[in-house]
Parts: structure tokens; sequence; C-alpha cells
């Protein structure tokens, strides 16, 4: 378990959230959710389904209402710190049949800087062709979306958090069901973006790969089980306590030196 | 061409196909956002919402000025949209479930507010249930007028903040996470909604103006995969709805206005769904034969070129029948053999051989290359 | 017609709980027990408070400015009609939306009766579009309405034979102030110059008024009301109406006004000035007080309106 944040050290989290309870028809789907992530490190956030870990996100992100709890973002309340702040919703959250091509997806993260009412111009677009390079997607710019692929797909997603270019990314499920080489891509992106001393949450449904990919991991299911670093917390007797029963695959992947 | 002439010069046609057209653009551009959001019914659910706001309009001024009608329509079809989000939001209930009850509640009210109004002694109360129907034939000047001034505040509006809706209609959460007030701009698209559908009542009618706003979008969809592009086609076939019911209701005596216009756009909407470019059926069905048949040349190609091959010439004829035996692509290889023949790939011998010829006998070669990287020998 | 099927399973249901002696027993009416009575149109009520005085007590379903082709009978319509000892109905399909309420009440052995029943064919006109469909408006024909007085009577006699020497005496004189009324009415109407003499309302109610007076009949709906008017019918009419000069124009009622406006502003736009010469009582009588609460004021007012609306215009 973390140790108790001292109330100085308020001020150097990344992300710092206590508290946080939300509740679905009186049913607690969140309950009392502590975390503090420090700037500069990527997160996974694990647990069985209807844990509450897509929930957690979008309750710190004010999508959902949560019924108690506080979020700071580097030391402010979430709502002043919009532009700090990108979100990689899951893959299956838009119908990618609408009307559109990548490049204006990705512009779609300037929305915020552009404000009401004007339109993205020159500069926008070459902000988002950037975006679109650091994904390794600039020659599907005019790529209608319903053609994409699922690895693509992310990738545009990604590309859309990037061109905000803020401090904490949090992004839902961005692995599940893409390709190999896009998983790839994917790791490395998160590892730059750590290099730049940005903060990652990740919710992450492959365990194999947590101690792989993340230097910190949050095991939650409704409640918070255990966070912090990798070797910390990643072990059998947690995840145990997170998963229930289900021995085999959870005592083959707490192995402590294997990373 | 006088009908032509007659839309600008004959006074009832033009006033009945202007305001007829400057719904359909209305309409039809709104319905292509309802479209992307999976809210086409939404347009039959406030049509039908608004009967007991017209009503009660009525019995609260005793009078029937068309605005005074439009502001109850307005308020009782906005009143049941927001139910429905309501409904949706707090309750199990699915979105197409509460959009059925909420117009059958209210629509169901609004009659026995007519039964009501049927039975009381004023005499004034003549033509609150054509208000149902609608009378296109029956604009005039100032109504048009009314309808020019609203559609283009609507048009207006919905230019101004086309990103924020392309945002709302694509990806809500993530413009929320941007700072915008996804929940107000949901608000404003469906006043914009209910404001076009309550213009849009006095022309077709309740019954019919969900048909304004689901046809055209659908139609506009199967022809551009750009948003932009959409909405004005949408528009477009809006018009030409439109001005199509006003010109044919005037060729031909007793054809009522209203579903004249909605018949055309159906057709437009049934001509979309099979002939456009790309989403079109028919244009997918050629597709898929011309693929099919490609498949078919290459194999009855092959075949023919592995069966000369156990013989000294590559030429050597084979019959129908063979080929057809050894063929695993359904139906005759005659068909294909005739094709072969004019692509001059292959030749006819007699009645029922054929052969390849020595541009046959080359492309076989190529294609078995491509297929299994040259294994057979040459 | 789907309206009407619910209220008939209503009716099956109530007529199987009401004591079925109503129908067999003959009634002692007198005046302090009548006939209760359901008439449909204003006009019917009307002539059956004329004929039965006061062995009547009527109940109207349709009042003033109510349409009657478009009429949907309520649950207490239905019930009022089932525990009423008469019924009278127009006939000829006017109350189009209430056709199978009648007939399953006739089927289950309900005094329900028609007043045009019993007029032949060929006074009737038929419609130019559905052969075999009749225009059923036929109060303004003083002949037919004569007819249903008697039709009207006939019933009230056959239900109290008692009284059946005071239905006669009533019929027999309102017979006679609908026959002066009609002399009225044909005096009236001549001062219209003969080239005014085209009636143009919003729907084809006036077919037995302009037969039996002379007047041409230009409606703009036809002869039910839940038919719309196309593109074609308002440039039509407005074509006629400019051509010809027509004075004044008139609207209804009980049908709303916007389709004759529009005729006027084609008219206007065509450089003709029509008037809208006044509301005419068409499918319903006038509201209580208005004078026209009666069949006899109805139709003085109906005259008084179209002949100052064509006659005084010095065109």
């Amino acid at each position: 378990m973390d140790s108790r944040p001292n109330l100085n050290k308020r001020m150097d989290h990344a992300i710092d959230v206590r508290d946080l309870t939300v509740a679905y028809r009186e049913k607690p789907v969140l309950w009392d959710v502590d975390l503090q992530v420090p700037a500069g490190v990527l997160l996974a956030i694990v647990g069985p389904n209807g844990a509450g870990k897509t929930t957690l996100i979008k309750s710190i992100l004010g999508l959902i209402k949560s019924a108690a709890g506080s979020v700071l973002i580097h030391g402010r309340p979430y709502s002043e710190q919009r532009s700090s702040v990108a979100y990689v919703p899951q893959r299956g959250s838009v119908d990618w049949d609408f009307p559109t091509n990548v490049l204006d997806v990705v512009t779609m993260g300037l929305y915020g800087k552009l404000g009401w009412i004007r339109r993205p111009g020159k500069a926008e677009r070459v902000e988002a062709l950037k975006a679109l390079a650091q994904v390794g997607m600039e020659e599907f710019a005019d790529r209608q979306i319903s053609q994409l692929s699922g690895g693509q797909q992310q990738r545009v997603f990604l590309a859309r958090a990037l061109v905000q270019d803020a401090r904490v990314y949090f992004m839902d499920e961005p692995f599940q069901g893409v390709d190999a080489t896009t998983e790839r891509a994917i790791v490395d992106l998160l590892r730059s973006l750590r290099e730049k001393g940005r903060t990652v949450v990740v919710v992450h449904h492959d365990l194999q790969t947590v101690p792989e990919y993340f230097d910190r991991v949050m095991l939650l299911n409704v409640r918070r089980i255990a966070s912090g670093t990798v070797p910390e917390v990643f072990n059998e007797e947690n995840l145990r306590a997170t998963y229930g029963g289900r021995v085999a695959f959870v005592s083959a992947l707490a192995t402590p030196d294997d990373h | 061409m006088e009908w032509f002439t007659d839309i600008f010069l004959d006074y009832t046609l033009r006033t009945v196909a202007l305001g007829s057209a400057l719904l359909g653009i209305t309409a039809g551009s709104l319905g292509g956002f309802a479209l992307l959001r999976r809210q086409s019914l939404l347009g039959d659910a406030i049509s039908h919402a608004a009967l007991p706001g017209i009503a009660i309009a009525f019995l609260l001024t005793g009078s029937k000025a068309p605005l005074v009608l439009i502001l109850g329509a307005a308020l009782a079809g906005w009143l049941g949209a927001a139910l429905i989000a309501s409904v949706t939001l707090r309750t199990r209930i699915k979105y197409d479930s509460a959009l059925g009850i909420m117009l059958s509640v209210f629509f169901g009210f609004g009659l026995v507010l007519l039964t009501y109004i049927q039975k009381q002694p004023d005499a004034n109360q003549a033509g609150l249930e054509s208000f149902l129907f609608g009378q296109a034939a029956a604009l005039i000047q100032r109504d048009v007028m009314v309808i020019l001034s609203i559609g283009t505040v609507i048009i207006f509006l919905m230019v101004l903040l086309w990103k924020e809706f392309k945002m709302l209609s694509f990806d809500p959460d993530f413009g929320a996470t941007l700072g915008f007030p996804i929940r107000k701009l949901d608000h404003i698209l469906t006043a914009l909604f209910v404001i076009a559908i309550v213009i849009g009542l006095q022309t077709v009618g309740v019954v019919l103006m969900s048909a304004m706003i689901i046809a055209p979008a659908a139609a506009a969809r199967q022809w551009t995969d750009r948003l932009g592009h959409m909405i004005l086609a949408a528009a477009l076939f809006g018009a030409i709805s439109g001005v199509g019911g006003a010109v044919t209701s005037s060729r031909v005596g007793n054809l009522p206005t209203g579903p004249t216009i909605v018949l055309i756009v159906s057709a437009i909407v049934v001509i979309s769904l099979l002939f456009a470019p790309n989403r079109g059926i028919v244009f997918r069905k050629v597709r898929e034969w011309k693929a099919g048949k490609n498949l078919r040349v290459d194999a009855v190609l092959v075949d023919l070129f592995t069966l000369a091959s156990q013989h000294t010439s590559k030429e050597y004829p084979h019959s129908e029948r063979v080929l057809d035996v050894m063929s695993t692509i359904s139906g005759p290889a005659r068909r294909t053999l005739h094709l072969l023949e004019t692509l001059g790939l292959a030749r006819q011998i007699d009645q029922n051989n054929w052969s390849l010829t020595p541009e046959g006998v080359e492309r076989a070669q190529t294609v078995i290359r491509n297929q299994f990287g040259g294994s057979l020998s040459t | 017609m789907r309206q009407c099927l619910l209220p008939a399973l209503i009716l099956i249901l109530l007529t199987g709980c009401a004591p079925s002696s109503e129908s067999e027993a003959p009634k002692d009416v007198s005046k302090e027990n009548p006939f209760e009575v359901v008439a449909t149109t204003s006009m019917i009520a009307d002539l059956v408070r004329v004929v039965g005085g006061e062995y009547v007590d009527v109940e109207g379903l349709m009042g003033p400015g109510v349409d009657p082709h478009l009429y949907k009978a309520s649950e207490g319509d239905v019930s009022a009609m089932t525990e009423a000892d008469l019924v009278f109905y127009n006939g000829l399909h006017l109350e189009g939306k209430m056709v199978e309420i009648f007939e399953q009440m006739s089927h289950l052995g309900r005094e329900v009766h028609a007043v045009t029943e019993g007029l032949a064919e060929d006074q009737l006109l038929e419609s130019a579009y559905f052969a075999g469909n009749y225009d059923p408006h036929i109060w303004f024909d003083v002949d037919l309405w004569i007819r249903a007085t008697q039709r009207i009577s006939d019933v009230l006699s056959g239900q109290d034979p008692a009284h059946a020497s005071e239905y006669d005496a009533r019929r027999i004189a309102y017979i006679e102030e609908l026959k002066a009324l009609d002399e009225w009415v044909a005096s009236e109407v001549d001062r219209i110059p003969t080239n005014m003499k085209v009636l143009v309302t919003s729907h084809d109610a006036f077919g037995y008024f302009g037969r039996g007076y002379g007047l041409d009949v230009k409606g703009l709906q036809g002869l039910s009301t839940a038919t719309e008017a196309g593109t074609a019918d308002v440039q039509e009419m407005a074509r006629f109406v400019a051509e010809n000069r027509i004075p004044s124009m008139f609207v209804e009622s009980s049908i709303s006004p916007r389709g004759i406006e529009a005729v006027r502003e084609a008219v206007r736009a065509r450089g003709f000035e029509v008037q809208i010469g006044g509301t005419l009582y068409g499918d319903a009588l006038g509201s209580p007080g208005s004078g026209a609460d009666t069949y006899m004021g109805m139709v003085r007012a109906n005259v008084a309106t179209i002949v100052n609306g064509l006659a005084s215009q010095s065109e």
C-alpha cells in the first residue's frame, strides 16, 4: 500500500484523487478510491470486469457524476486544468462509420484550443499532421475512418490526444484488439511521453504485460485494492484479492523477478 | 415547359414550392445530424408530442392564430424531447422505448384534448385537427416568410456551431473533456430540431413530418463520406422533394401536396439505396459480380492450361464437360469460355472443344506464377 | 375506420349489460317522461326537437363548429347512444367515422335511424368521383329536409302511437314553415345578378342548395373534409374566381379558413380582389345565441351572408 501522502507533497502529484465514490442506482461502483500519481510515470489500472476501471477514468474527467471525492491535476481541480489533460476513450465508444477522415478526427483534439465557433485552419492542419506522423499515420490523413483497421483506429485516437500536448493522459484500453506492430508503437509512444515528464494512466486489460510496460499499477475492484510501483504491488496476494479465485493464471503472472 | 415557368409566375405554385423547399432544406439538414446521432425517430416523437401543445394553446387563448399554435406545439415538442432524454438517463428504459412511450402518451393526450374541445360549444375551433395533417396547398406568402426567417436562423446557427455539432455527434465524451458544454449543445440542437419540425407541421402535418427529417438524410448518406457534403445533399434532396411535390400536385388535380412531397423524397431514398456509387446495393452487387467474374476467368484459364500440360502442346483442346467438372467455381464453363474467346485468350475448336491461344497460354502462366509462386512447370 | 372499432367494442359490452326490456316494451311517453333521444348533427337535433316537442329530450353529439366528417365518437357518446331510446343520424356517410357504430347498434336491435333512409337515389346528388356515393348534405334541399321531417315523425309515431296526432300536427306546421322559407330563399337569391350566381366555399356542402336555387357551387375540398386540397385545386379555384370576377368567397364555420384564404391570396396575385363574404354554416348550426342555432335561423343567416356577398357588389 502506498504510504500516507504528505500534505506538502500534494503539489507534486500529477494526479491526486481522494475518496472518489460513484454510485449507480444505490449500488456503489467505485468506493472511496484514492490514487496519487507522481509526474512522469506510466500507470496501469487493472481489475476484473465491472471493477469500475472505466468509471474511474470517466468520473475523474467529470463525465460521470461522483457521489463524493475530489480530483486534483497538478495541484488544481480538474475543471481548471482541462487543457493539461487528454483523454483516449475506448475505441468502441464511437461509430466509425461516421462520415469523416483521419485528419479531421485528429483535428478535433484542437477544438478546445480553438474555442467556440472558430474553424480549424492551416496552423491546425500542420499540428494535426505532426501528431499523425508521431503515430505513423501521415499517409492516412485523407482516409475515411470506416476503412481503418483496429490498430489504425487506435493510433488515430492517440494522435488526437497527442495533438493536445497535455501533461496528463488518460487512456481506456488502448491495447485492446490491436495488432502487434501497433502495440509496440503504442508502448514506444508511452515511453517517449514519460521521457518528457508526462503522466499516463492506462486502463489495461492484459495482466501479462503489466510488468513490462508500466512503472506503476493500481489494482481496482470497486475499492482500491493496492497501488504503487509494480515490484511493490504487483504480487500474487494483491492479484488474488482483486480477482477473487482464478488461481492458475494469477500465480503464473506474479513471478517476482521476470521484468 | 409551362410547368417550369409557372413555378415563378403562378402565385400559388411559387408560394407552395418555396415554402415546401425551405422546409425540406431545414428539416433535411438537421435530419443529417439526427441520423448520425441515431436519433432519426426523434423527429417523429416531437411531431406527435406537439399535438397536446396545440390543443392546450387553443384552450388557453381561444385563438387559432398560427403563431399561438406554433408556440404551443414547440413547447410541447420540446417537453417531449426533454422527457425522452431524461427517462433514458435516469431509468432502465432504453432510448427507443422511451421514444415510443412519449410519442404515444403525448399524442394520446392530445387526442383526448381534441375530443374535449369538440364538445365545447365554441364554433371557433374549426381547423385544429387540420394542423395535424398539414395543408401545404394553403400556404400563403406570409407563412413562407415565417418559414424563411426561422429557417435562416436555424441554418445560420447550424453553420456557426458546425464543429461543435460535429463533435457532439461523433464523440461527445471527448468533447466534454475539452471543456465544451455537451449537455447545452445537445439542448440547442434539440431546440433547433423542435423549431424546424413545428414550422413544418403546417406544411406536411404530424404524420409525415418525420419523413422529412429522416428521408433526405438517409438518402444523402449514401452518396458521400464527407459530413459537409452529406448535409448539403440532404438539404438539396429536401428542397427537390418540396418543389417536386408542389409541382406534381399542381399538375394533377386532387393530389394532396404534403403526401406527394413525401412520396418524392421516398423515391429519392429508394434510388439512393439502390444506385449510389460505393454504398448502393446495385453497385455493390455489380462489384461482387465483377470480382466473381475475374475469379472465374482466371480459374477456367488455369484449368485449360493444367489440362493441356498433360499433352505435348499447351494449346491442346479439351471439352467443355471436362472443364465443368474440373471447375471449383459454380456455373457452367461455357460462359467464361466465351468471355475468354472475346478476350483472345481461348478459341473454340468445334462444338464442344476449346483450347488456349498463345496469348492465353502466356496469361495462364502469369496467373499461376502469381498464385502459386511458379510451382508448375512452364 | 379504426377509430370506430374501440367504441364499437365498448358498445357491445355496454349493450350486453343494459336491460334488454328497454327495446322491447313500448315506452310510456309523456311530458314528464319524454323520449331520450341522441342526435348526431345539430341540424338533426333541432329537427327532432321541433317535431317531438315536449315529448323528446334531445342530446346533440356535435356542437356548433364541429365537423361531422371527422367527428370521432368518444366512449361517453357511445354510452349515451346506448342508453337512449332513439338515435337519429344523417346517413349517406356524413358521419364518416361513426358508420360502424351505427351498424353495430342496429344489429343489436337498438332504435337507430338515418333521417335519409328511404330517399330515392334520383333525388340525391351523386359524387362526381365515386359512383354510388351520394352527397350527404341534404339539409340544404328543402324537399329532402321535408322528407327527413316526415321520417322523424314516422319513427316517433311508431314508437309512441298515443301522441301520433300531435307529432303529425307539428310536422305539418313545420313543413308549412319550411315551404315558406323555401320561397323566401328563392326570392332572395334572385336578387343576385345571374352572372354572380356562383357560390365558392370551403368544401362541397352546398350542392343541394345550389341545385335548389340555381347557384353554381364550387368547393375547395371535396364532399368530405377528410380529403386535403392539392396545389392544383387551389390554383384551379383561383383561376376560376379571377377569370369570372366572382365578388365573394365564403368560409365555413366548421372548417379552417386557411384554404380559402390561400385562394384569395392567389386571386390577388392575379390582379383581382375577391372578398371573403363571411362565414357560412355548412355542416353545423351556430352557437347558442348567434341566431343561427336553429335550422331556420341557420338558413336565413346563410342566405343573408351569401346575398350580401354576391349581390351588393356593383361589378
